[in-house]
């Protein structure tokens, strides 16, 4: 609608005045076109430069071209190993959470009388800082008098090691995650709620079951959002490094010390900026890969706005 | 017919206690550090656990306040939010008024530039603005921590926008008519009418700032310039682990602002993000 007017109102004006018009346009956004040179682009480039250098803080920079890129794929004692736990980690994690995310949506669009407030408890954890529920999750899983262990030896007699043991250490963190969908139900919700009824009335009168109406609308119907959720919670999940530090810190054994954790403790603990930088475009090329083959494989399953009008 | 009426029942019944249980599983943790905290120091890995504190003693807050300063740490998380917040809302609203009303080249390019930066994670930036900030002399300063926010961020931009394009532009012809200039009807016009969405940025921007880590992991090493959420991870010893019970009172104390502000403002959050999803 604003667009309609606008078309009007150039062309009553003359031109200096939509030179004009533009000028102002562009000193409204400038701030962020500033912020996005000085804070975004600028310092990626940057980072890309600086990946080909050997730079340690107190040393000066030595240019080694791709040294830095190759030794991360054959000569680092954690570059690939970690990648390799983050790849598992975010392969768990991303359908984990998108499907406790969209679990959690159905129950509350269900037409209960407390959802309101049952949304306000679910989305709770949600608020708090992952330096508390890390903490939170460390003291609950301890081994011996962690409350979860006391539930589990009550009721099935046996006692979980969450956090010492290698192998399960990692897929505990995992667990946690289901506390921190908040925003992906939220999305999902309203997506739930903007399926205008007559399409299940219909369904219903043609006698269809639940479960081909959840097929046949509701997973069509919010396609779109679940593509969305999907991206988002992916590239969450490649970053994530919050919950490893706080709640193992990278143990036992290095078995949680995913590539975030490996990239920070590069940058900022040995501060090995150019190594770090070449570890950081490392990443940024695998999210982009998978973001792409994401939004690729979107058109087999997305069903956009125009094909629902 | 009465059959299915009491399929239906059931059903209402069996998805009632599924939210029930659900409900719970979401606020025992939560639950489950409060009364932590307000057991007192030896309660706090009593075996069998104490589902139900005993006792109720404040030692663990002044343990947190004696050995770590919170309430410092609380100023300091709010003098933080304060300045990220005015930076982030204000910038964000001139820069959405631009993107919703005025027409210039490459808008659409742009826009869609500024909806792509979102996506971008953290590990891009993070190393070379810290070369930037330090090479300044910013470590422990909060400016790392809130001039990034004063130049608009993303995705407020993009809700105060919508939030904009639904308000009638005939308000905008009728002062430009009146001989006001774009910036005063900006000022005067639209920005008292963006009070509802700014109050959603405004509490979107303050759960951020509260509960940011990592980026005052990185530029704050000096023990009083830490905000709350830092203090926490540091309330440890090297040989002896976490200190426990400030842990539990410390934490206790960082989220009741969170969680009051969400408990009386969720409807604006709630409504926030499921705005920020229709993109399409």
């Amino acid at each position: 609608m604003a667009s309609m007017y606008l078309n009007g109102a150039r062309k009553r004006r003359g031109l200096s005045r939509s030179l004009r018009e533009q000028l102002a346009g562009y000193a409204f956004i400038s701030p962020w076109l500033v912020g996005l040179a000085l804070f975004v682009a600028g310092p990626m480039l940057f980072s890309l430069f600086i990946s080909f250098f050997k730079w340690d803080m107190f040393k000066g920079m030595t240019f080694i071209g791709l040294s830095n890129y190759i030794k991360a794929f054959t000569d680092d004692q954690y570059a690939m190993s970690s990648l390799g736990k983050t790849l598992q980690f975010v392969l768990f994690e991303t359908p984990y959470q998108l499907i406790i995310a969209l679990l959690l949506a159905l129950l509350l669009n269900s037409k209960l009388r407390f959802t309101g407030v049952a949304r306000a408890l679910i989305y709770l954890p949600a608020v708090l800082s992952g330096a508390i529920s890390g903490s939170m999750w460390k003291f609950m899983m301890d081994k011996d008098l962690g409350v979860l262990n006391y539930f589990t030896l009550t009721l099935f007699n046996v006692k979980i090691p969450w956090l010492v043991k290698p192998d399960l250490a990692m897929f505990s963190i995992a667990l946690t995650g289901a506390f921190a969908v908040g925003t992906s139900m939220i999305l999902f919700l309203a997506a739930l709620q903007s399926i205008p009824a007559q399409y299940y009335e219909a369904a219903e009168i043609d006698g269809a079951g639940a479960t081909l109406k959840f097929f046949k609308i509701t997973l069509p119907f919010i396609s779109s959002t679940t593509l969305y959720n999907l991206i988002i919670i992916m590239i969450a999940q490649f970053q994530c490094v919050v919950p490893f530090m706080v709640i193992t810190g990278g143990g036992p054994v290095k078995s949680t010390y995913v590539f975030a954790y490996y990239e920070y403790e590069t940058a900022f603990r040995y501060m090995r900026f150019g190594q770090a930088a070449s570890l950081s475009w490392i990443i940024l090329t695998v999210v982009l890969i998978a973001t792409l083959a994401i939004l690729g494989s979107s058109r087999f399953w997305v069903y956009y706005e125009s094909e629902k009008e | 017919m009465a059959s299915r009426r009491l399929q239906k029942k059931t059903w209402k019944a069996a998805l009632s206690l599924i939210t029930v249980v659900v409900c719970v599983i979401y606020l025992f943790p939560s639950l489950w550090i409060f009364t932590k905290a307000i057991n007192g120091s030896k309660g706090l890995w009593a075996y069998p656990p104490q589902l139900l504190p005993k006792t109720i003693s404040f030692e663990n807050f002044q343990l947190a306040e004696k050995n770590y300063q919170i309430v410092q740490k609380l100023l300091n998380s709010a003098f933080v939010c304060v300045f990220a917040i005015l930076g982030a809302t204000i910038s964000s609203a001139i820069v959405a008024y631009g993107f919703a009303r005025m027409r210039f080249r490459g808008k659409k390019i742009l826009f869609a530039v500024l909806l792509g930066t979102m996506m971008i994670p953290w590990d891009a930036t993070v190393i070379p603005q810290f070369i930037m900030f330090t090479s300044i002399g910013w470590q422990n300063t909060y400016y790392p921590l809130i001039l990034p926010l004063c130049f608009g961020v993303p995705l407020f931009i993009f809700l105060l926008r919508q939030f904009i394009m639904g308000i009638p532009y005939e308000l905008d012809e009728a002062a430009i008519i009146d001989g006001c200039n774009r910036f005063s009807i900006f000022t005067r016009i639209i920005a008292p009418l963006l009070k509802p969405a700014l109050a959603t940025a405004v509490i979107m921007q303050f759960l951020t700032s509260w509960n940011e880590f990592l980026n005052p992991l990185i530029y704050l090493n000096k023990a009083s310039a830490y905000t709350i959420s830092l203090q926490l991870y540091f309330m440890k010893d090297p040989f002896k682990g976490m200190d426990w019970p400030s842990v539990m009172a410390g934490s206790i104390v960082a989220a009741i602002f969170p969680v009051l502000l969400f408990f009386f403002t969720q409807k604006l959050l709630i409504g926030g993000i499921a705005q920020s999803g229709i993109k399409g």
